[in-house]
């Protein structure tokens, strides 16, 4: 059970990540302009945002397919969950300047952030990222504990 | 040599957590670089820059006739060109849809487009320009007025477009107008659309 309840996890956050991965990779310009919206990276020089745009997918498809399937699992977990979190950080940032420009109420915002899976309700966005990155957190963890035992 | 040198086995040491981790990230750029040279990826080249009027203005810069200013970080650029109201957009549609010197621009995707566009608009993706510019070019150098459009609300899609056709292309800006409120405007006042097969 405690080696079996890890890899279950694993395997189910390895699918959401394929999902999210293969779903921007439909029209990498939506993404594209997502990423551009959030206003964190510069504009110059331009291979700083195109790269993100194109490499990103591909981070969480691989990280998807490594926690799925086992080999660099516990890597694939420390990724995902540094991705993560900085998606979930420049979520925030731009609800916070949506509130502050529109005066929306948090539980009211609702916009496309990008994850590929087009207008998302926010707050419910960021409680599920925020169950993502514990997730991946703690199967970095516990494999490795595992591996060491 | 000693039988025993010769069948010595090091043995490896596991890898670190990071190491896994950029082990990972490494691969994945790789792949993602490899993919978009055999097949392209949707229109995005590493070195283009796909948000021309936010370059070519800039935080501090005026806001001239067809250059683009960002006013807030990462919002939609401001710009000189002419705009459009839904009122001025249904005057020039006839003349669009008859090719009499007005041609419209939908720069939204092939997909947005084929699902329905206003009549006589022709489909220039921003971010595929180069499949349908060259295409295009001397009907739009040679128009009286082009009228670009994408989905609206916060699209910018549409500024980048002129920007680029105005800055890499040669048009002069007096010819181009910006339809801000976009298809969506335009379907949310019941205006007749076209859709992929139907001429325009």
């Amino acid at each position: 059970m405690n080696r079996l309840l890890p890899r279950v996890i694993a395997i189910t956050l390895g699918i959401v990540l394929l999902v999210y991965g293969v779903q921007k990779l439909d029209e990498p310009s939506d993404f594209l302009k997502s990423i551009h919206a959030y206003g964190i990276l510069p504009t110059q020089p331009p291979w700083i945002l195109n790269l993100t745009a194109i490499g990103l997918p591909w981070i969480e498809i691989i990280c998807g397919l490594a926690l799925v399937i086992g080999p660099l699992r516990r890597g694939a977990a420390l990724l995902s969950a540094g991705v993560i979190s900085v998606f979930t950080t420049a979520i925030l940032v731009r609800s916070f300047q949506i509130m502050d420009t529109d005066g929306t109420a948090f539980l009211n915002l609702a916009f496309d952030c990008g994850c590929g899976s087009g207008t998302v309700i926010i707050w419910q966005k960021l409680l599920f990222n925020g169950a993502l990155i514990a997730g991946t957190a703690w199967v970095a963890w516990v494999d490795r504990r595992i591996q060491a035992s | 040599m000693s039988a025993q040198k010769g069948c010595s086995v090091r043995m490896l040491r596991p890898r670190s957590l990071v190491t896994e981790a950029l082990l990972l990230a490494a691969t994945s750029l790789a792949v993602a670089l490899i993919v978009i040279s055999i097949r392209g990826n949707g229109g995005l080249q590493l070195s283009r820059d796909h948000f021309p009027a936010d370059s070519l203005g800039g935080p501090e810069a005026e806001v001239e006739i067809g250059r683009g200013k960002v006013t807030e970080n990462g919002s939609k650029p401001e710009h000189g060109y002419q705009s459009l109201t839904v009122d001025d957009a249904q005057v020039y549609q006839p003349y669009a849809e008859a090719r009499d010197g007005i041609v419209f621009l939908d720069a939204r995707s092939k997909k947005l487009y084929e699902a329905g566009h206003i009549p006589g608009a022709r489909l220039c993706h921003h971010y595929r320009q180069d499949e349908y510019l060259p295409a295009l070019l001397d009907e739009l150098r040679a128009a009286d007025l082009v009228i670009i459009y994408c989905a609206g609300g916060d699209c910018e899609d549409s500024i980048q477009l002129a920007t680029d056709l105005v800055f890499i292309h040669g048009l002069s800006h007096e010819v181009i107008a910006i339809y801000e409120g976009g298809y969506e405007e335009w379907v949310n006042h019941d205006l007749a659309v076209a859709t992929a097969g139907e001429r325009g």
